[in-house]
This record gives C-alpha cells, sequence and structure tokens, in this order.
C-alpha cells in the first residue's frame, strides 16, 4: 500500500474510485423492491391450504337408501381430518326446507353468531333457490380458478345453468332430475315419429288423440280411465306440469331475469292449456286431478294399476314400475320416452355461506361432492340422477339403468325455472292460474301478467 | 336512397335499448324464406355475415365492386313484423369469407327510413368480448321461422380465426343453427352486444347434438366510425365510439357548456334516483321469513290470518311484502317437546315425538299450539319469550239444522240447561224417560245422538268431560249415562276416535249424504262449528270442503255454563346464529297486529276475541250462531285449558269408564320389510314400536300380534294369541319378533279380511271393547287373489293401517281406496315414513290403550 504523506509527489498517490451514491441508492431500492415482489408474487401465487375447522352443511333430510350422502361425507373426513364435515338437516318437504333455510340464512347474514359450530358452510338448495339466495346475498360465488381442471366442464351444462345466476356461478350441481313420460306399450305399439334415441315420441296431439281413443270412462271395462296422468295438486308440482305445458306451445321463456319481468304471451302461453282442458272433460285427466295430494305418488299408482295410458313422472319412479316384491318385471306394460316438450329441471345445487370462515374448505368439498366417484354412488346406490356427462356416458350405468341414456336426453332438453329472487311467490301466482285455465276452457286470468309481475317485484 | 353522408332521418327520440330485440332483422332470400340476420347499428344500417347476404341472393353473384347496387329484403319481426324493407349491400364494407377465417361480413344500408320503433344496439368495447363464462343471449331465426327464436348460452372462449366459441344453456331451448347467423350476441351482464354469429361447428363430435356455435368479436366487426360518422339518433350516441376509435368528428361541438349541463343533469337524475326508487331492479327488498307452528287442527285458520297479516305489512310498505309468514302443521305435543330438546334431537328413540327439525319442520319464531295450552314447565323455558292469549271460542253442541225443531228446542238453544241436562236432551231416545233439571223443568230426550273427540287427543274434548261429569255420582254413571252412548254414536256412524277437525270432516262427509240418515250432534268449539258451515277446510288432513246441504249446517246449542279454548301466541327466543333479531321483531309486529288491527281477521275466522265485545262478521244466526251471546252471559266460563285439576280429575274418570280395547296388530313380514330405514330395516323401526306400545297396554286393554306374509302358511302366523297384558309373553314375543326374517310377498287384503273376522269371532258384548285391526305394511296387496276384505259388520270392527314404502293409503280395494275403507269403519289410513313408523305406531296405540288415554 502507498505511504500517504503530506506534500508527497502527486503521482505516487492512487485516486480513490468512488461509486456515485445515487447508484447506490438505486441498487438498495432495486433490491428491497425485488424481494418484496418476490415474496408477493409467492404469497399471491402460493397453493392455500384448506382453512381447519368443521364444515356444517345445512341439507334436507337424506332419505335415499343407506343414507349415501351421509357416507360421502364420512369418506371425506377420512380424507380431510382437519375439515371435516356433518350435515345438519334440514326438512324435508320442499316448503318447509326453504323456511327453515332462509331463516337461517337470514340470522346469518346478521353475522351473529359466535359459536363456530353454529355456523352454516355449506347449503344444499333445491334449484328454485339458488336464485334467492345469491340475490340476498347469502352465497360467496363459486372461486372457479380453483376447481381442478376439467371440473366445471364434466356437468351436464343445462344442470350447470341452474346455479348461474345474474352471470356468476353460485353453486355446483348435487343431482339433477328431468321428467319422463311413461305409456302403457301394450296399448300403444309402434306408429309414433321415432326421438333422437330410438324411443316414440308423442306431441300433446298424439297424446290426446290416443286418450280420446283408448282411454275414458266408457268403452271396455279394462281401458284406463284417464289417458294423462301428472302432478297436478295444489303444490309445485302443478306449476312444474304447468310450465311444461306453456313450454309445449312453443313458448321459450317465461322471465325475462335480466329484467324480472315476465314475457307473458297469451296466444302461446294458453295453447297447449286449452287442448288439455278441451280434452280434460273426455277423460284426459282423471276427475280429482286437481285435488289434494295429486302428486307423483298418486299418478306412479295410478299408472302402475291401469289406470292410466300416459304419465308424466319423474325418473326414480322407473324402478318402482320396474320391480315389485310380488315377481320382478312390471305389472303393466310399460315403456318411456321424453316428454311431449322440455321437462323442468329439478335437483338440488351446492353453495358456500357468504358468511362461511373457511371458504376453501368448504369448496373443496363441495367439488369433491360433485366428483364423478361420488355422482356414480348417489346414482346406483341412492337413486339421485347424476349431474355430470361422464356418468350418463358409462356404457355399464346405461346397460343397468336402462333409463340412464334417456334422461341424459331430457337433461339436455330440460329448462330451468325462472331464476328470480322471488320464485316461491311467483310460482304461487303461476299454479294458481294454471289451475284456473285447466279447470275452465284454457283461459288464464285476466290480470294474470300483472299478478306475476307483482309476485315477481315482492308484492 | 341514402347515402352514406345523407342526413340522419329524423324520429321521436327514444331510450338506448336495454337488449337487442329492437335492432334485430331477419334477412330474407327471393322466396321470401328467412335466411339469417341482421342487426341495426346505426340509424340506417346493418351488420350481417357475408354468407346471409349470398344465401339471400341465391345464385347471383356475390357483391363485386363499388359500383354494383345490390338489394336484399329485410323484416323486424319483433317491431314490425310482416313489413318488409329493402337494404343495399355497401360494396365498400363487403368483406367475403376467407379460408382462415376471416371475413364474411356485410354492411346493409337501409334504403327506406327503419320502422320507428327500431333502435341500434349498443356496442360493447374491444376487451369486453371474449371473457370466459359469460352469460349471452342471441335472437335468430331457426329453421327459417321468420317469428324467431331465443338462443341463451355463454362465451367459452377464442379459437383459431380470431372467432369465439359459443356454448348452450338449458332454458333457451334452441341451438345456434344456420339461421342465427348474422345475429348479434348480447351479454346479459354488460347489457350490450359483443359479437355477431357467423357459423356453427358442421364437425359432428364431441357432442352430436349441441354442435359448437361461434361468433366473430366486436373488435373485428366494422363498426360506425369506420366508415363515417355514425348517423346517430337524437339523443342517442354510439357508446365508446370516441374511445375505440378517437373522438368523431362532431365531438368538438360538444362545448364546455354542454357538457356540464349534461353532468348536472345525470348529478340530479341519480340523486332522485336514489331517493325515489330504493330497489329500482327487483323491486322490493327480500322479505323476513316467519317460521310458524301451527296445531293441526287450525292449521287453515292461522294460514288464512297470516296472509292477511302479510297483506297488511305489503299496504303498509308501499305494495312490498316485507313479511313471509310460513304457517306449517305441528302437533302441540310435538313443538313442546322440540322446544325442551332444543329443537336438535336426531336420535330415533320412540319416546322422543321426532327428529328435529327434519321430520316435525323448521325451528318456529312463532307457535300456536291452538286449544291445547301449553304445560307450565314449556312456557318456563328461557327459548319462550312471551305468550298471551288471542283469541277463544266457546264449547257448544252443534246440532245438524235438520234435527231442530224450533219450537221445542230453541228455548234450550241460550243457556236454560247445563251440559249434562243438554247431553242428556240430545243422546237420550224420545222412549226414555224425561231428565228432570236443576231448575225442576222435565227435558224429554230427542235420539239425536252425540258425539265427541277423543279425549286422548283432543283438549276440547277433556274440557267437556268436565263439564259432562259434573254432578256425577258414580262411575258407572258415567259410564251407562255418558261414555256408552258416545261410543254407541260414535261406532254406529264411523266416527274416528280423533281430534276435533276429523270428527267435523265425519260430520261433513254425512252430511253431504242425501240418502243416509241424519248425522248426531256434535260437541265443538263455536268457531270450528262457524268454519264447518262456512265450508272452510278442516285441518290439515281433511280434504272435503265446502258448505253442508241446508239441513246439516250446525246450529248451536249453549249450555249455561260452558269451557272456554283460549288460542294462545307464543313467541319463541333461539340463538342468534339460527333466528335473527329481524325475524324477533317481526315476530312482534305480528302480535302487536293480532292485538290491534288483526283481531278483525279473527272474528272473521269465528273467534271471540278478548277485548272486543261485538261478534264479527261471520258470528251470524245464519252461520248458526248467537252472535249476543257472550254480551247476555259475561261469566259464561266453566273452565279453560289451564285448569290442570280439573282436567286430570276428568281424565282419570274418563279412563276407568272408557271401554277396554281390543286389538289386533298385523305386522308385515313381507320381504320388502328388509329394506334400510336408517336406524336398522324397516321391519326392526316397526318392532321397536311394537315394544313400545305394549309399553303402553292397559290392565283391561288386549292385544293380539299377527305376521303376515306367503312365507307363513294360511297367510298369516298368530305368534301372540289376543289376551291382556302379559310381561312373559310379551318378552317372548319381542324376542321371537327379533329372531324373524322377512320373507315373502304381502297378502294384506287377505290378512284385513281374516283379522277381522277373527277379532269379531272372539265374542263379547257389542258395546263391550272398542275392537279394532292395525295392519302395519311397506307394500301392495300381491297376494290376495283378488279377495276384498269385508270391514263393516257387527259388532263394528275400526281398521288402522300404517302405509310404509311402497304400501299407500290410495291403493284400492274394488272402488275403494284404503284410505276410505278404513275411515268408513270408524279407523285411519296413516301414511308413515320408515324411519319414524315407531312413532306412528306408538301414536295410533295411545289412542287405542285406555292407559295412553291418560297421557
Amino acid at each position: 500500500m502507498t505511504d500517504r504523506r503530506p506534500g508527497g509527489a502527486p503521482g505516487t498517490v492512487r485516486r480513490r474510485r468512488r461509486v456515485p451514491a445515487s447508484f447506490l441508492f438505486g441498487v438498495a431500492v432495486g433490491t428491497a423492491v425485488g424481494v418484496v415482489a418476490t415474496l408477493g408474487w409467492y404469497v399471491a401465487t402460493r397453493e392455500e391450504s384448506l382453512e381447519r375447522g368443521e364444515l356444517v352443511i345445512l341439507s334436507g333430510k337424506d332419505t335415499s337408501s343407506g343414507g349415501q350422502r351421509e357416507e360421502l361425507v364420512k369418506l371425506w373426513n377420512v380424507l380431510h381430518p382437519q375439515s371435516p364435515a356433518r350435515i345438519r338437516e334440514a326438512p324435508v318437504t320442499t316448503d318447509q326446507q326453504h323456511s327453515d333455510m332462509v331463516g337461517i340464512a337470514q340470522a346469518q347474514a346478521a353475522g351473529a353468531g359466535e359459536d363456530p359450530d353454529d355456523e352454516v358452510d355449506v347449503y344444499n338448495l333445491d334449484v328454485t333457490f339458488t336464485a334467492e339466495f345469491a340475490a340476498a346475498g347469502y352465497l360467496r360465488p363459486i372461486d372457479e380458478a380453483r376447481l381442478a381442471p376439467g371440473h366445471l366442464g364434466a356437468f351436464v351444462p343445462e344442470v350447470l345453468d341452474s346455479c348461474r345466476y345474474r352471470g356468476s356461478l353460485w353453486a355446483l350441481p348435487f343431482n339433477t332430475d328431468a321428467g319422463l313420460l311413461f305409456y302403457r306399450s301394450d296399448l300403444l305399439g309402434g306408429g309414433q315419429a321415432a326421438g333422437p334415441g330410438g324411443a316414440p315420441r308423442f306431441d300433446w296431439d298424439a297424446i290426446i288423440d290416443r286418450s280420446a281413443a283408448l282411454a275414458g270412462a266408457s268403452g271396455a271395462a279394462q281401458r284406463p280411465v284417464a289417458g294423462y296422468v301428472g302432478q297436478f295438486g295444489p303444490y309445485e308440482g302443478l306449476t312444474v306440469n304447468g310450465m311444461e305445458l306453456v313450454w309445449a306451445g312453443g313458448v321459450d321463456r317465461l322471465v325475462d331475469e335480466t329484467e324480472n319481468r315476465v314475457i307473458f304471451q297469451r296466444d302461446r302461453w294458453e295453447r297447449r292449456l286449452r287442448d288439455v282442458a278441451a280434452a280434460r272433460r273426455t277423460g284426459l285427466l282423471v276427475g280429482d286431478a286437481f285435488t289434494v295430494p295429486g302428486d307423483e305418488g298418486r299418478s306412479l299408482r295410478d299408472f302402475q294399476e291401469g289406470r292410466a295410458l300416459f304419465m308424466r313422472n319423474w325418473p326414480v319412479n322407473y324402478r318402482a314400475l320396474a320391480a315389485t316384491d310380488a315377481a320382478p318385471g312390471p305389472r303393466v306394460p310399460f315403456e318411456v320416452t321424453r316428454l311431449p316438450g322440455p321437462s323442468a329441471l329439478g335437483g338440488q345445487n351446492l353453495a358456500i355461506a357468504e358468511q362461511s370462515r373457511q371458504p376453501r374448505a368448504a369448496q373443496a368439498l363441495i367439488e369433491f361432492l360433485t366428483r364423478q366417484e361420488a355422482q356414480r354412488t348417489l346414482f346406483t346406490e341412492g337413486g339421485f340422477a347424476p349431474t355430470r356427462t361422464d356418468v350418463y356416458a358409462d356404457a355399464a350405468l346405461r346397460q343397468r339403468f336402462p333409463y340412464l341414456a334417456l334422461l341424459g336426453e331430457a337433461l339436455r332438453e330440460a329448462r330451468v325455472r325462472p331464476r328470480v329472487p322471488r320464485y316461491f311467490q311467483f310460482s304461487r301466482v303461476f299454479r294458481e292460474g294454471v289451475q284456473t285455465a285447466l279447470e275452465g276452457d284454457g283461459t288464464l286470468p285476466e290480470d294474470f301478467e300483472a299478478r306475476l309481475n307483482r309476485a315477481l317485484r315482492g308484492g | 336512397m341514402l347515402g352514406a353522408t345523407g342526413r340522419p332521418p329524423q324520429r321521436p327520440p327514444g331510450p338506448v335499448p336495454g337488449e337487442a330485440t329492437p335492432a334485430v332483422a331477419a334477412v330474407h332470400d327471393r322466396a321470401g324464406n328467412v335466411v339469417g340476420a341482421a342487426f341495426l347499428i346505426d340509424s340506417t344500417r346493418l351488420l350481417t355475415c357475408a354468407h346471409v347476404v349470398q344465401a339471400a341472393l341465391g345464385p347471383e353473384p356475390a357483391v363485386a365492386g363499388p359500383t354494383d347496387a345490390v338489394l336484399v329484403s329485410v323484416t323486424f319481426p319483433l317491431v314490425t313484423p310482416g313489413r318488409h324493407l329493402t337494404a343495399l349491400v355497401l360494396p365498400q364494407h363487403w368483406q367475403p369469407g376467407r379460408p382462415d377465417g376471416s371475413g364474411d361480413i356485410a354492411v346493409l344500408q337501409l334504403v327506406a327510413p327503419a320502422p320507428d320503433a327500431a333502435r341500434p344496439v349498443r356496442l360493447a368495447r374491444p376487451g369486453q368480448a371474449g371473457t370466459r363464462d359469460r352469460i349471452c343471449r342471441v335472437f335468430g331465426f331457426p329453421r327459417a321461422l321468420p317469428e324467431g327464436r331465443w338462443f341463451e348460452g355463454w362465451v367459452v372462449g377464442p379459437i383459431g380465426g380470431g372467432w369465439i366459441q359459443l356454448a348452450n344453456r338449458s332454458d333457451s331451448g334452441y341451438q345456434i343453427e344456420p339461421g342465427f347467423s348474422g345475429a348479434p350476441v348480447w351479454d346479459s351482464r354488460l347489457r350490450c352486444v359483443i359479437g355477431m354469429v357467423v357459423a356453427v361447428d358442421q364437425v359432428v363430435r364431441p357432442q352430436p347434438a349441441r354442435p359448437a356455435a361461434f361468433m366473430i368479436p366486436i373488435r373485428r366487426l366494422p363498426v360506425p366510425d369506420q366508415f363515417g360518422r355514425p348517423r346517430v339518433l337524437p339523443r342517442w350516441r354510439q357508446p365508446f365510439s370516441r374511445w375505440r376509435t378517437g373522438p368523431a368528428p362532431g365531438a368538438a361541438r360538444w362545448s364546455r357548456r354542454v357538457r356540464a349541463r349534461v353532468a348536472a343533469f345525470l348529478v340530479a337524475l341519480l340523486a332522485v334516483g336514489l331517493a325515489a326508487v330504493p330497489e329500482p331492479l327487483d323491486g322490493c327488498a327480500g322479505p323476513v321469513e316467519l317460521r310458524v307452528a301451527a296445531a293441526p287442527d287450525d292449521l287453515v285458520t292461522y294460514q288464512a290470518v297470516a296472509a292477511a297479516y302479510e297483506s297488511w305489512t305489503a299496504a303498509r310498505a308501499g305494495g312490498c311484502r316485507t313479511t313471509n309468514v310460513f304457517v306449517y302443521p305441528a302437533a302441540p305435543r310435538e313443538v313442546a317437546q322440540g322446544l325442551q330438546l332444543g329443537w336438535a334431537a336426531t336420535d330415533g328413540d320412540p319416546g322422543t315425538p321426532g327428529w328435529y327439525p327434519a321430520d316435525v319442520g323448521p325451528r318456529p319464531d312463532v307457535w300456536f299450539p291452538g286449544a291445547e295450552p301449553p304445560a307450565q314447565q314449556v312456557l318456563n323455558l328461557t327459548t319462550v319469550r312471551d305468550y298471551l292469549t288471542v283469541a277463544r271460542s266457546p264449547l257448544v253442541l252443534a246440532v245438524p239444522r235438520a234435527l231442530v225443531d224450533p219450537g221445542r228446542d230453541d228455548a234450550d238453544r241460550q243457556r236454560s240447561l247445563s251440559w249434562p241436562e243438554l247431553f242428556a236432551k240430545a243422546s237420550r231416545g224420545r222412549e226414555e224417560a224425561p231428565t228432570a233439571t236443576a231448575s225442576g223443568r222435565r227435558v224429554t230426550g230427542t235420539g239425536w245422538q252425540v258425539v265427541r273427540p277423543d279425549p286422548a287427543v283432543s283438549p276440547e274434548a277433556r274440557m267437556v268431560d268436565v263439564a259432562l261429569y259434573d254432578g256425577a255420582p258414580d262411575l258407572a254413571w258415567i259410564r251407562q249415562q255418558v261414555e256408552q252412548r258416545l261410543e254407541a254414536a260414535q261406532d254406529g256412524r264411523g266416527f274416528p276416535l280423533g281430534s276435533l277437525a276429523a270428527v267435523l270432516c265425519r260430520q261433513r262427509q254425512l252430511a253431504a249424504d242425501p240418502a243416509g240418515p241424519a248425522p248426531p250432534a256434535v260437541i265443538t268449539t263455536e268457531q270450528a262449528l262457524v268454519q264447518f258451515n262456512l265450508g272452510e277446510r278442516l285441518g290439515d288432513g281433511c280434504v272435503e270442503y265446502g258448505r253442508p246441504p241446508p239441513g246439516g249446517a250446525l246450529v248451536a246449542f249453549y249450555p249455561a255454563l260452558t269451557p272456554g279454548v283460549d288460542h294462545r301466541m307464543v313467541l319463541l327466543g333461539w340463538p342468534d346464529s339460527v333466528q335473527s333479531v329481524v325475524a324477533r321483531s317481526a315476530a312482534d309486529d305480528l302480535r302487536r297486529w293480532l292485538t290491534g288491527p288483526g283481531r278483525d281477521e279473527l272474528l272473521a275466522r269465528g273467534f271471540r276475541v278478548p277485548g272486543r265485545d261485538g261478534a264479527g262478521p261471520a258470528l251470524t244466526e245464519e252461520n248458526g250462531v248467537l252472535p249476543g251471546w257472550l254480551l247476555d252471559n259475561p261469566q259464561w266460563e266453566l273452565v279453560d285449558g289451564s285448569d290442570v285439576l280439573a282436567l286430570n280429575t276428568a281424565d282419570q274418570r274418563y279412563r276407568e269408564a272408557r271401554r277396554p280395547a281390543r286389538v289386533l296388530l298385523a305386522l308385515d313380514t313381507s320381504g320388502s320389510m328388509l329394506a334400510e330405514a336408517g336406524r336398522g330395516t324397516r321391519f326392526d323401526v316397526a318392532v321397536d314400536g311394537v315394544a313400545a306400545s305394549l309399553r303402553q297396554l292397559g290392565g283391561r286393554d288386549e292385544v293380539g300380534v299377527w305376521a303376515f306374509s306367503t312365507d307363513h302358511r294360511g297367510a298369516e302366523g298368530r305368534i301372540r294369541d289376543v289376551g291382556r297384558a302379559d310381561r312373559a309373553r310379551d318378552e317372548a314375543l319381542l324376542a321371537r319378533l327379533r329372531r324373524t326374517v322377512p320373507a315373502g310377498d304381502t297378502p294384506l287384503y287377505r290378512t284385513i279380511d281374516a283379522a277381522t273376522r277373527e277379532v269379531r269371532r272372539l265374542g263379547g258384548g257389542r258395546d263391550e271393547y272398542l275392537r279394532a285391526v292395525v295392519v302395519l305394511t311397506d307394500g301392495r296387496d300381491t297376494a290376495s287373489g283378488g279377495l276384498v276384505p269385508r270391514v263393516e259388520g257387527d259388532p263394528p270392527v275400526r281398521l288402522y293401517v300404517i302405509a310404509v314404502g311402497e304400501a299407500s293409503c290410495d291403493d284400492r280395494v274394488r272402488t275403494r281406496t284404503l284410505r276410505q275403507t278404513a275411515r268408513a269403519s270408524g279407523g285411519q289410513c296413516v301414511q308413515a315414513q320408515a324411519s319414524t313408523v315407531d312413532r306412528a305406531l306408538t301414536g295410533l296405540f295411545r289412542q287405542l290403550w285406555e292407559k295412553g288415554a291418560g297421557q
């Protein structure tokens, strides 16, 4: 090192190189920014684990054989011991379920729950509840980015559609349903226009004509007393059957869901109602079709005991018709095909409660319950119609359950009942009007449109 | 013809369209068939696909150069259906489809002005289109339907060539087909057009029924600014047009002052909107849900009261329903137990009336227990916030009008006789000796006969027993003068051992039969009498409704002193996690209404209302009551439901005076009873019910048990002969049942027939026993060979059926359903869930056994 002596020759003193402070400052800031950005990126993109704690599913009582939903939840608990789930049962009937769930959702929305064990994390909602719960702010949208690749795409699109409201996805479909037309194959052989699946199709004109020819109180003693049995009792079944009649008249949509207004076209709405009302008097429907119970069970028994030519019912009844404890094989010869028009879509959707403190775990649970394996089990063991296309495409299942392919077709044609926040009020007014029409000459009440709109607005 | 720079046609100002339909046009070919769609993008120009134009032109050569004047015909089916307009294909914007997927765009210029109601669409900004999972709607013309159809779907994502793929959704019913080409794709959320339908996939995989459809996104379409200044409508501007291509030439004319005015106007509009329309989209805010449990007999009454309250709140809130009152039926005993269990029981212990809330109903915010007053220990629960009496009704003797002789009977209608005297008048025959009254009068019997609800299930009957037994010298007198007479009337006319509503329901059936003899007199409340005469529905289990014929209408006879039924309202409080504060507040509001303006509704339902001396519109002579009775007789109340001591004394006397039961229980042991029922098989749950029922057996009651299926020789196995309680025998019976493996088919009707004959065969005096056959089955009859069971006969045997699983009360026995057959015998058919069949069984035996009658 050079001795630095005062007064020494300048040539002997090496000048120190100085790094500009601004450069150092820039490096420091750059490094800091880099570190922060890296950490931030890591935090933002790392896979977040599922929240710990118990998940509560609020669901209507499971009446399936062997409690298959409960079994699936047990399986989840084995796989996810840190986030176990339990089913909290709500009443069985849809209207009681609705009241109970809305009451609890309103309580939870107030945020007053202190005990996490009392908090609902997942609602198992009837398809008709979903819009109401979403509009009221009781639900948290599904985080589609967190779903496994291809999970959404595997659902039957029409069924998945029942989970959407105003452009967002609020739930995943747990089970579904679409109506089918059962008919007496011994009395109604061939001669019909074949549908895509090879099954004969009957439109309303054919049903009415065949009923007039082959059914009714007069005539041979063995002939069915009614042409057609459906669900016309004073409950949601009448709404479903009424909507299907209106759709069969060439109506595409009942309600403009964006504007929350009914799209009323009297001529088209009344077209099939008039046909059925006119044919009712000549034996198309059973005499007390509109009385209690007028439900699925009642129509099944009428058909089962040979009192009807056609029956509109849900596919689960295929099993009841095809097997009795007397002997294998149907009591009355029957076949099944699609309804004369689109069916109303039934089923239930799983949604995350807005107040849930475990939204990631809740969504993972929902995804688990809607996976292919779960849907297969729920169908084969519990009789719940699956929501995924891959289950419908399963060749082994199609062979074991002959109506599965037909159900898949019917689902693709099925329509969601209006996804509006006041569906229950709308439904009540709608079915009252349909009953008036069918018991009369098919004319809907004069102020029907105004009453429906008032119901949609919550009046 | 207007040129590209011509003056825009004038038309009345209109709002910016909220949807694309006023802009959609159908493009027709020379024969008038619809070949595709187009849509209005300004006042005179439409956008469509080049291939649609080519289809419209047919074999003519496509547009070649700027001088060619090629015309096509269009209509606006949603605005002016049937009115054809001519449009020029603008050659400068002609872009035929190219192999790389680009092009296939044409611009049409209307020769005549567009219809008044037609409106150009609102176009999206570039970048807004193409987002996945965006809901969209398209109005097009599938299968050449000139009126058009809707497609509804969502945007799936971009594919090569700049197109965007669309997917179908369920409530449209239509898929994209060639007739949709040229139609605007409307984004429901953005409320603007995001593209134009251009093609549908011809490849038939992966889903042959639903080929993929495609649109050209808005950023690839020519927009008004690209071919000159847009022909805007007055007060209508193409949104975002400046953003897209820079300021339009006319934009400079917007002075600062104009902008300021527009801004001020918008601010004012917003302020007014916020103040005047708080919920513009849905109209009303969501209603508060109020869950109300009501006694099954009063369900219809309280549903009507609830509907009136909803209307009242809606009127107060400018037409918006603020409260949704859901009223459901729940037996008071089950609600009381549920309150003690915190509404959260889930076990299947037969001692627990039900699973809460799954089997009983939603957790109630309000409870109307009807005539049954809740026990004090229930009212002391912390869950009970408050309770009060909202309505009351006296017990009366209701006599069919056809039986009443005004000259003889009118004097006895009001307070001239006590209950025992009135009962004697009604139940004794004319040939019997007259009865001396306390006032020394001698009253001759009328032979009307009297029926009463079953004290085991009816609080009204328990209360009237206090009055009927008043002054009775001994038990034998009660047996002979009261109970035997009641039993004879019940048996003779097939009245059920049921609630007041069930008894009145049977009365309604008898009254409606013009060929039958006049029905007997009924012990009822004044309010239920009015409901009967008005033809209202009676409880949740009665199908029949409608006014009775004039002779069948009931007339009230008022004893001097009579029990009164108080209808209470119980307000319930639950933890905040299951009951919102607003629900509690709504319950309080309902209480205020019921004690204020809502009293009129209670009066209209036939109640007397505390604090209101006047009778309501339903309490009229025409409806069979004496409206002024209360004013004439202010001290009318002999006893009410809260007088526990008097009621218990009467219950004890009733148990001792009633006839014992002789019951044959037939259990289905067919193979289907092996089906799972949640707590074991259906048969396991049924055996639990048998065990619990045997524990309720009274000292004088007799029971026998059969098992039936085709596995047994002769269809049934007699595993316990009819006899009194015997612990050792019962233990052996249960052990044998638990070892039984169900198998075989269901000879249901054959069993009913044989069991009925067996009960009759056992002998005993006609009035000596309450005879019944109880059948528990889970399947339809499959092995009786067309046999029709004979239930009617003497002595009367009541048939009770508990139908589980595939079995149904609506199954037919030749011309009548199982329900009708059971009801005609005075019995009942109950549809039960497999998991709770034990509850149904114990509930039934509670009515039949004398021990159960007091519980």
